[in-house]
This record gives structure tokens, sequence and C-alpha cells, in this order.
């Protein structure tokens, strides 16, 4: 029984003996060499490169979402969709938000890569790296960086990314919801003549709009218009107000003698440009706005056309007079 | 060669980055047995995959020495290359780890029986032991890794972290789980016997 456990040790000490003449005889024949340092200096680089690349370009994706949302002119959503649901769905930036889900998984399979990068656990890993980039993002925001990216390097209109401006022309060019926005062409004392940014010209009565601002209505200013579409056509300076609201006009009807697309009686007036939203419901600031000071206060007394809408009471709220 | 003998682990690191073959020497003497012990209690059961398997380690060992943090331990280091290509070994032959751990399971036994892993007293050890390690195979790979470093390498929580390449707060909920799962296994085990 001794000789047999002797003989087991025997040969398992002979057996380690082999394996590590092996080992030394397999790194002598094959020449097997260490890897340098410096190929895992590199490698190490290159992942904190890669790292940080990924965190840049996940910032730059974050102050442009910013900029998406802090321009999507929250306090508008209600006239200018459906609901609530359908403005998100209307000004996610999609492509910045994958660009920004893309760069952070790049960026946490790179930590997670590092040296000591299995020692975070991954919530821990993307709320820093959330933070980080959220912080970046405000900081190139502010610095005018995602303002620059939306207005000089996106297109107007592209199926997977558009500018915020090319949004806002989309969320403003509405008529059946009686939304509008373009150049002004000619005006009346009570009708102007639009046209949209995609070129066809709408009548538009301001006849419920009262002391017109002459600075917001002139030849060639950009206007948008909450309003009522409407069957008939306004000639030029012809249309006017009656007590109950409703319009007499000399309306000639029939788009096939007109240049006209349509019309629209306009209970809102808004210049086009805005200054930069601080946030989404702040007011629009410097504008004259013609709002009757009377129909303000006492929302009973809102003309036929316009009191249908649903957006006055906000509206209200947000327009602030000079 | 007495004094190479009487280097740390770390100090033969040092003298192999700097191409001295004999740390090599001292290394495969040192690690050989208890890595071969580690792949066995990991599930590598055939005695000729354990030589191939050691022989690609330390083969791994020295190509990548260089790569060696010296935050780690060099021990852990070692470690974390034989888990990793064992992992390689599991998935290449597409073979579910088996291993054979009576003894240790004996020895096991000891070690939790504070932690309300052990069965009943007047159970006898041997076959204790036997369920122990049915149990254990039975378990998904990573409650077994953890199980096998903790209690049967005596690893603490931040070596088997560094081993494992997982966080800390993870080694400690897998530890949890898997004695959970080993519990359950081991009452279920007792019950068919």
């Amino acid at each position: 029984m001794e000789n047999q456990i002797n003989n087991k040790q025997i040969n398992n000490e002979t057996g380690e003996e082999n394996l590590k003449s092996k080992i030394l005889d397999l790194i002598e024949r094959d020449k097997i060499k260490p890897t340098s340092k410096i190929y895992f200096a590199v490698k190490d680089k290159a992942l904190w490169s890669l790292l940080l690349i990924s965190m840049i370009f996940g910032s730059i994706a974050c102050s442009v979402m910013i900029f998406s949302f802090t321009n999507s002119e929250f306090g508008f959503y209600d006239v200018t969709n459906d609901s609530f649901f359908d403005f998100i769905l209307r000004v996610t930036p999609y492509l910045w938000v994958i660009l920004f889900v893309v760069f952070g998984l790049i960026g946490y399979e790179n930590f997670k890569h590092t040296s000591k990068g299995y020692r975070y656990s991954f919530g821990f890993i993307v709320i820093v790296g959330l933070v980080i980039n959220i912080v970046l993002g405000v900081i190139l925001h502010s610095f005018g960086v995602s303002k620059m990216i939306d207005h000089d390097y996106l297109p107007a209109d592209s199926m997977f990314i558009r500018s915020s401006d090319a949004l806002r022309r989309e969320s403003w060019n509405q008529p059946d919801k009686g939304v509008l926005s373009g150049q002004v062409i000619s005006y009346g004392s009570s009708t102007f003549v639009l046209k949209d940014f995609n070129g066809n010209l709408w009548t538009v009565s301001s006849v419920y709009i009262p002391d017109i601002s002459l600075d917001l209505i002139s030849t060639s200013s950009e206007v948008r218009i909450i309003g009522v579409k409407q069957d008939v056509y306004f000639p030029l300076a012809s249309t006017t107000a009656t007590s109950s609201g409703g319009i007499v006009s000399g309306a000639v009807s029939g788009a096939s003698t007109t240049p006209y697309i349509g019309s629209i009686v306009a209970c809102y007036i808004l210049p086009w440009d805005t200054e930069e939203y601080v946030s989404g419901i702040s007011k629009i600031k410097g504008y004259l706005v013609n709002v009757d000071e009377h129909e303000r206060n006492i929302s009973s007394e809102r003309n036929n056309n316009c009191r249908a809408i649903k957006s006055y009471n906000i509206i209200r709220s947000m327009v602030e007079l000079k | 060669m007495t004094d190479i003998l009487n280097k740390t682990d770390e100090e033969l690191s040092v003298l192999l980055m700097a191409s001295d073959y004999s740390a090599m020497a001292v290394l495969i003497d040192r690690y050989q047995k208890p890595l071969s012990r580690y792949l066995r209690r990991i599930g590598v059961y055939k005695e000729e995959d354990i030589q191939d398997l050691l022989q690609d380690i330390f083969i791994k060992i020295y190509k990548n020495i260089n790569s060696f943090n010296k935050d780690l331990s060099f021990s852990s280091w070692i470690y974390r290359i034989s888990h990793n290509e064992a992992i390689s070994f599991f998935r290449r032959n597409k073979v579910r780890p088996e291993g054979n751990m009576i003894e240790d399971g004996e020895e096991m036994l000891f070690k939790t029986e504070d932690e309300s892993i052990n069965l009943t007293e007047e159970v006898d050890q041997s076959l204790n032991a036997k369920i122990l390690q049915q149990a254990i195979s039975e378990l998904d790979q990573k409650y077994r890794d953890v199980l096998v470093l903790r209690y049967f390498e005596d690893r603490d929580y931040e070596n088997i972290s560094d081993i494992l390449q997982i966080p800390k707060g993870s080694v400690a909920t897998l530890i949890h789980r898997a004695k959970s799962r080993l519990k359950e296994k081991m009452q279920k085990l007792w019950k068919i016997k």
C-alpha cells in the first residue's frame, strides 16, 4: 500500500517535470517571446482614446438633443400637434438619440475592457457616463455648438434627420389645423397675402386682430398664424368684421380663378423668428403680438371664428405684450 | 538557484518581463499543482485536457507577462488567465463542466457548516460530499465559479472580482444566489437518495 502511494507520488512528480520541460522546450523551440510592453501600452491608449472619442460624440449628440428639445416650442405643442404624444414623436431627434445610444455602448464596452473597468457595475458606469455626457452636452450647447450643427450641418429635408428649423416649418404648415407660416407678400388694412414655405399663396384675414402691428405684418416679414381655414378667399382690403364675429366679404370662390391655394382667418399672428427659448414653456419675448386686450380678459367675447381654437388659453398665457 | 526559489511571484514577474527564463520554471513549479486542482474543480475532468490547458495557460502567461497589472496580485492574474482558458475550452468543445471533487466536497462541508449549506448532522460525510459534488456540477457555470473560488480556493471577494472580472458587489450577489441554489439542489438530491 505504501509502495503504491510512493509510486503515485513519483508518477505525479514525473508528470509535473514533464509538463515543465515540455513548456520550456516549446518556448525555446518556437522562440516564443513575451509580447512587448509597447503593444499593451498602445492597446490601452487605444481603448482610452476610443472611450474619449465616444464620450465627445456622445456629448455632441446630447447637446443637439438638448437644442432640439429646447427649440421644439413645447408651449405650442397643443397648437401644432394632436396630442403631447404626437408632439414627442415629432420632435424626438431619432438619429441623435440612436447616435447617443451607440456611442454610449461603444464607450461602455471600451471602459469595461480597460484594466480596471470590470470593477464597476453596469449601473454605476451608465449613470456616471450619462452624467458626464449630459454635463458636456450642456456645456457644448451653451457654447452654441449644437446650434451650429443644427443650423449649418443638418439637411433641411431628409428621411432620417432634419434641422429644428425644418421641423418647425413642417409643424407650422398645417392649414387644416389652422396653423400656417410663411412670408407676407402684400397687405391691406385687414387682409394680407402669405406665401407659405412650400411656395403656396394664401389670403389671410387679420380682421379679428385689431391694431395690427406694421412691424409684424410688412412685406417680406415672416410670420406664423394660428387661425381657422376658410372656404372663401379674401380680396385684399375688403374684409370687415361683423359684431357677431362672422365675416362679410366680397369673397371670390373657386380656386381655378385665383392664384391662392386657400384662405385663413387669423386669430393670432406671431413672428416666425422668436428669441430662443430658454425652456420649452418660456414666453415669446420682445414681440408685439396683437391680441385684443379686451378679448384676452373676457374669453366669452371671442369671435365665432376664433372661439374654437383650443389653445387660446395657452397662447394667451404665453404671449407677452410689449 | 535557491535565491530565485525564494522570490515572490511579483519579483518573478519582474524577472520574466526582463526575459529571465529561469523565472518561468519556478512559476511552473509553483502553480502547476494549484492550477490543475482549480481546473478540475471548475469542471475540466480529463487529465489530458488539464495537461493541455496547463500548457496553454503557462505559454499565455509567458507571452502576456508585460500586460500584468501590478495593481493585481500575480496569483489573481494567473487564475484569471486559467479561468478564461477553461471557459474557452468549454465553449470550444461544447462540453458541460463535470469535475471530481469528492475530497474537496468533504472539506467544503466543514467550511460551510456555519453558512447553512450542510445537511443533517447524522448523515455520513462522504454521502454528503457526493451530494454536494453532484449539486455543484448541476449549478450554472457562474455560480459554480464563485463557489469554487470562495470555498475551495479560499479567495476573498476582491480576489474573486479580479479573477472573474466582475464587480465586487456582483461577487457577493452571485455567492448569495449560488448558496441558495446549491442548498435547494442538495435538499432535492437528498430526498431522492
